[in-house]
């Protein structure tokens, strides 16, 4: 590369600060976006594996029965009769310290641990182990955690364990020898068991137990079955966290592939930017190589000046995406605590990967984006470079092959839907494809929309109405880009927000139906996968209430299965959904409640799509419950947006013939006509609260909280959509600015003429303003289009939701509203700055 | 007595916890044979702890509840107790510190021998039980395995602990039952079946006692010093009739030979000091059992504590002062494992029996390298009379 020719070409930008910065800018947010929500998605992954990890130790096994863990008398049993000795009890619970602190307390038994977990080694004062053993809430935390929570050996800790208070001592400090070990710990206490067993109050029940069993485990594990009893089962250590992880799959796969859309709308940017840059300097270069430069010195030029900015831009891009990062994870570890897994350590973690990745979309997004412009400037005669007509007529020779592409793109991305197929990653490339197909169509949209509304505009606008339209349509080799950055801004803004307002509406619906009681009294939320009841004698003490006639319980727990993966199981006494919405149901409901009572089950829409149960009369569902293996007709499908885990509903007698379990997690209550259910919220707080930090909640108030999760789990989905459209009007600013300064000359020519600086000012508003518009507009049916997508396939395939569509058509104005405002913000300031120009200084500028 | 030597490492063992951690080395060091309670200490279990004094309260109280200075709560042994059978072979738990010691010569019917210790303890982690869940636990059992192969020349050492709860360890009288996981003793206390195994490795063997219960000190009360209540509860069986099987590598190996069982318990404390001790039980041929123990003093002299006891064929008991008998050891053997070197092979006169005996091992490593670290090994017995038995040796890892 020619170090002069690079030199001109930095000074180039060092007079065009402004371009300069928004092409460093493009790049930045582009690549911060990405590695922001990569971050995230791999610190939470991270995070996710080393909690599951430290946990599984080095266990290769785990003994795991059913909802409520194994009766301790199976690990005496093990150890009495086969003398088993890698074999761990484990107790695992979610605490949460006074402040809101979520922690997993870990409950042990010191004899079996050490070949185990790796935190639990070296040596210990016997006064410890007595004091660990014996005292009453006795508990060991790492340093960290304890300098976190200011307590010290000795200090006493204020545990919720929902809906009771406990009182742990800190036994002693431990000190993690390896880094792994210190980070989970950031997030653990460690019990005795016995400890563990008080305070989770599962006297009589250990987790699971963890196990090590030699290569050829398949035969030890065959010994250690036949003692054990029905309902518990040997299951390879990995299961459960595997199980989990495929459910945070769906979800993580969804972040990124928004993060990729703000990615393409990013290219636009950086494509748009840097070839407006390049374009711009026809003549620089036509001088260039009139004065001798060679056609590889241009393009090198072009490309090493590109490839500094770019340098500038991915690096303040990947600081912008660490920050971006750190936020994000919150975001997505709060979903994933809510809905799969309670995560109690997240730390940031930068993967080189992620570097690597931000890196390669910035540097290679922006010198893919500078190379047609710059075989362009090598290819061009000096003479002919400096014409831009050049640039157009190619446009225009490519325009039929560009729209084959664009129908050709279209109908791939229709076939990748159409297939019969559940990847995700396959529709959500569909959606690419849709946005790639609809940004090629734009410039045959473009000439043909712009000679229909010509005259239409000149009538309305006057002159200056039909140059705008006329100089739109000349210069489609830069109009196109940036109306395509802006459509794709906008349909992703109309996209994203149809889905999740027709999801919201829908779960809204569904909610109206589906929660039939007045009151509904549950336990507090600890986080997903807990399991956590309370006693029978809550229903007794909500159907003392004089004005509750009727009341309904049900038990809601989250399963581990080899079968069907996570999902829930729904006990209930009768079925408070008296409109319950079936996507499949043979018998009429009183029939069905009926042969629920006689042992069938309803499954959700999400458990048949996932686990293929097929709706027909020999559908069934096999459980392994406390008795042993259950085979459970299926009686309905019905559906539920409670949970993409997929649901199986069962009436409670059945459930408790099946499963030793006392507990229940809600009740349900119906009044008296006419009573004003907040008073009885009020009073049923008052009367309960003594005992037991339970949640009573009228209807609306379940409702809302049931949203507030929703809005919650969409949080992260609306900020980046918020990304992406902030990413597409910084680029659509910045093309449609360039686009604008470069007609210095021409606006000097039109000054000259004659026309006032109203009207010039009114010509480009117009001009930018058109953009604008078209861009909404095409905007509308390409959102309506990847709306459809998202609802009907991505949904479909991620979660196994049916959504019904709801359009918000004041959504669509505004999107609408917001790429003509943009685009006219864009135009403001050289709309002002040709306003303020002599003439004749515009002319003496080229 | 051998009740002596382990309430002289007791008393070491409580005095270090005092003193703290640091001093674990040296108490180490000092190991006797109830140093097995070490495995507390350097416990492969908990975490590496911070045990940061920033409660001093609170670290005294939880150290005190160990060492001598405070033994509130627990039973002591005050003064000569009437032992009831079955009931006494059953646990104490009011007591601190309780052991079911076996150890025994074997032979195979080609011939081959060999060597076991089987060793359940008791220690108790709190003086009262503490309500709440059933894995709450103020009880703690471990238990220590060991079978010498002499013609294979290997050795195979094996432990475990566990809580005394949930049906995973304990002891009972009646019917006779002591154990941890599948090890155990079960049976009457004058016959008694001991089952152990371990990879392959292990015990089940049939004891039945052909000589009277051997009441150590005064009918049975061992006093450790002065002070009341600084004593012990001791009997011994020194010659069990024994069939059964080894477990040699999976093969089952059947033989015959004899055993010898120490019970002992107490809530005691001494303050002495030695550097480890060698202890002698045999068994002759011609039903006559004697026991000797020598403490070693730091100075490299022989701590006048030292004591023995010879058995009659009938069960009559003579006590042997430390003036009475001479111990030298004629080699030694260093350890691969630790490079530790091990006194192997000794000369023994006892005067007032007029006695001279020469003790060899059966082999040289019988060296138990688990989280305490000591020799414990079948011997050969020759000179004025022939026989066979067990040989304890700690405190030489310096």
């Amino acid at each position: 590369m020619n170090r002069a020719l690079l030199r001109t070409g930095l000074r180039y930008h060092r007079r065009h600060p402004l371009q300069a910065a928004l092409l460093v800018l493009g790049v930045a947010l582009g690549v911060a976006v990405v590695i922001g929500i990569d971050i995230a998605n791999v610190s939470a992954d991270r995070s996710f594996r080393m909690s599951t990890s430290s946990l599984t130790g080095k266990a290769t096994h785990q003994i795991v029965g059913g909802p409520t863990g194994i009766a301790d008398t199976v690990f005496t049993q093990l150890r009495r009769t086969t003398g088993f000795r890698p074999s761990a009890p484990v107790i695992e619970g979610v605490v949460q310290t006074a402040d809101g602190r979520i922690l997993r307390l870990l409950g042990i038994d010191p004899f079996s641990e050490a070949p185990f977990r790796s935190y639990v080694g070296r040596s210990v004062d016997f006064s410890i182990l007595q004091r660990f053993m014996t005292r009453e809430g006795a508990v060991l935390l790492s340093r960290d955690l304890a300098a976190e929570l200011n307590v010290r050996p000795g200090d006493s800790l204020v545990l919720l364990r929902e809906p009771r208070r406990l009182r742990a001592v800190v036994t002693a400090l431990l000190q993690p020898s390896d880094e792994l070990a210190r980070r989970s710990l950031r997030g653990m206490i460690i019990a005795d068991i016995a400890t563990a067993q008080d305070m989770l109050a599962m006297h009589g029940r250990l987790s699971h137990i963890d196990l090590i069993l030699p290569s050829d485990s398949a035969a030890a594990a065959g010994t250690l079955r036949d003692v054990l009893p029905d309902g518990v089962r040997i299951q390879r250590a990995e299961k459960r966290s595997s199980a989990i992880s495929s459910m945070t799959e769906a979800f993580s796969l969804n972040l990124t592939a928004l993060s990729l859309l703000a990615l393409v709308v990013g290219m636009f940017l950086i494509y748009d930017t840097v070839s407006f840059s390049v374009v711009q300097r026809r003549e620089q270069f036509g001088v260039l190589r009139a004065v001798g430069a060679s056609r590889g010195q241009i393009a090198g030029m072009i490309l090493g000046e590109t490839a500094m900015l770019a340098s500038a831009g991915t690096l303040l891009g990947l600081f912008l995406g660490m920050l971006l990062g750190s936020g994000a994870l919150d975001l997505v570890t709060r979903t994933i605590s809510d809905l799969y897994y309670t995560m109690t350590v997240t730390d940031v973690v930068l993967s080189p990967w992620t570097f690597i990745k931000g890196i390669a979309l910035g540097l290679g997004a922006s010198l893919l984006a500078a190379y047609p412009p710059a075989r362009e400037a090598m290819r061009s005669r000096p003479a002919g470079v400096m014409r831009r007509i050049g640039l157009e007529d190619r446009i225009r020779h490519i325009l039929p092959r560009l729209t084959i592409a664009g129908l050709l793109l279209l109908a791939v991305s229709a076939l990748l839907i159409y297939l019969p197929h559940r990847r995700i990653d396959l529709s959500f490339a569909a959606v690419f494809l849709l946005l790639v197909a609809a940004s090629f169509l734009i410039p045959v949209t473009l000439r043909f929309l712009m000679r229909v509304l010509a005259p239409a505009l000149r009538r309305v606008l006057g002159i200056t109405g039909g140059m705008a339209a006329r100089s739109i349509a000349r210069s489609l080799s830069r109009t196109t880009v940036a109306i395509a950055a802006l459509m794709i801004a906008v349909s992703v803004i109309v996209g994203v927000n149809t889905m999740i307002g027709s999801f919201r509406q829908t779960v809204v619906d569904w909610l109206g139906t589906t929660l039939g009681a007045d009151i509904f009294v549950t336990i507090p939320f600890t986080g997903a996968g807990q399991n956590e009841g309370t006693s029978p004698e809550l229903r007794r003490q909500v159907d003392a209430h004089p004005d509750v006639t009727r009341t309904s319980t049900a038990r809601t727990l989250t399963l581990t299965s080899e079968r069907y993966g996570m999902h829930q199981l729904v006990a209930v006494t009768d079925d408070i959904a008296e409109r319950r919405p079936f996507k499949w149901l043979p018998r009429s409901r009183s029939e069905t409640w009926n042969a629920l009572e006689r042992g069938a089950v309803l499954i959700s829409e999400p458990f048949a799509y996932r686990n293929d149960i097929a709706a027909d009369a020999d559908a069934a569902v096999t459980l392994l419950t406390d008795r042993g293996e259950q085979r459970f007709p299926v009686a309905g499908i019905y559906y539920d947006y409670s949970s993409d885990k997929g649901t199986v509903l069962m009436e409670d007698n059945i459930y408790r013939r099946f499963w030793s379990d006392t507990l229940i997690s809600s009740v349900a209550a119906f009044l008296r006509p006419g009573t004003n259910a907040d008073r009885v919220v009020a009073q049923l707080q008052q009367d309960l609260h003594a005992e037991e930090q339970l949640i009573v909640q009228s209807n609306r108030g379940l409702r809302g909280a049931a949203m507030d999760i929703f809005d919650r789990t969409f949080s992260i989905t609306a900020a980046l959509q918020l990304l992406a459209a902030l990413v597409a009007f910084i680029g659509v600013f910045n093309a449609l600015m360039a686009l604008q300064l470069e007609r210095t000359r021409e606006i000097g020519t039109l000054r000259a003429t004659g026309m006032s600086r109203t009207q010039v000012t009114r010509l480009i508003l117009t001009e930018t303003g058109i953009m604008g518009a078209i861009s909404g507009l095409l905007a509308l049916p390409v959102g309506f289009l990847m709306a459809l997508i998202l609802i009907f396939v991505i949904n479909l395939r991620s979660f196994g939701w049916t959504l019904a569509l709801h359009l918000q058509p004041l959504d669509l104005l505004q999107a609408f509203g917001v790429a003509v405002s943009a685009a006219m913000l864009a135009g403001l300031y050289p709309a002002i700055r040709f306003g303020r120009i002599k003439p004749a200084e515009a002319l003496r500028a080229e | 007595m051998r009740n002596n030597r382990r309430h002289v490492m007791l008393r070491l063992f409580t005095r270090s916890i005092s003193n703290g951690f640091e001093k674990l080395n040296a108490w180490l060091r000092l190991g006797l044979r109830l140093l097995v309670f070490l495995p507390l200490l350097a416990l492969v279990l908990l975490p590496a702890c911070d045990h940061e004094k920033d409660k001093p309260g609170e670290d005294t109280q939880g150290l005190a509840a160990l060492s001598g200075a405070d033994t509130t709560g627990y039973a002591r042994a005050y003064g000569p107790r009437e032992f009831r059978f079955p009931a006494d072979a059953g646990p104490h738990p009011d007591f601190k510190t309780e052991w079911w010691y076996w150890t025994g010569n074997l032979t195979a019917g080609d011939g081959r021998r060999f060597g076991y210790q089987f060793t359940v303890f008791r220690q108790a982690l709190a003086p009262d039980s503490i309500s709440g869940s059933e894995w709450r636990s103020r009880q703690l059992y471990f238990a220590h395995l060991a079978l010498s192969d002499i013609d294979g020349e290997r050795f195979y050492p094996f432990e475990r602990f566990s809580r005394g709860v949930a049906g995973l360890a304990g002891a009972q009288a009646d019917p006779f039952r002591v154990w941890i996981d599948n090890w155990q003793a079960t049976g009457h206390p004058d016959s008694v079946r001991l089952f152990a195994e371990q990879d392959g490795f292990g015990i089940d063997l049939s004891l039945r006692a052909t000589k009277p219960r051997v009441l150590q000190g005064e009918r049975g009360l061992s006093r450790k010093s002065g002070d009341p209540g600084n004593a012990s509860y001791y009997y011994s069986r020194t010659r069990q009739e024994t069939r059964g099987h080894v477990l040699l590598n999976g093969e089952r190996v059947p033989i015959t030979g004899r055993s010898w069982l120490d019970r002992e318990w107490s809530t005691s404390v001494l303050a002495e000091e030695q550097s480890g001790w060698d202890w002698f039980s045999l068994q002759f041929d011609d039903g006559t059992e004697l026991m000797l123990y020598q403490l070693r003093l730091r100075d490299g002299g022989v701590d006048p504590f030292s004591s023995g006891i010879f058995i009659d064929v009938d069960g009559g008991t003579q006590k042997l002062e430390s003036r009475d008998f001479r111990i030298v050891p004629r080699s030694s053997w260093t350890s691969p494992r630790t490079g530790i070197t091990w006194p192997s092979g000794w000369d023994i006169s006892i005067v007032p029996l007029g006695m001279i005996l020469r003790i060899t091992p059966m082999q040289d490593d019988q060296e138990m390298p688990l989280s305490v670290l000591y020799w414990e090994g079948a011997v050969r017995v020759t000179g004025d009379r022939g026989g066979y038995g067990y040989v304890e040796l700690t405190g030489y890892e310096e």
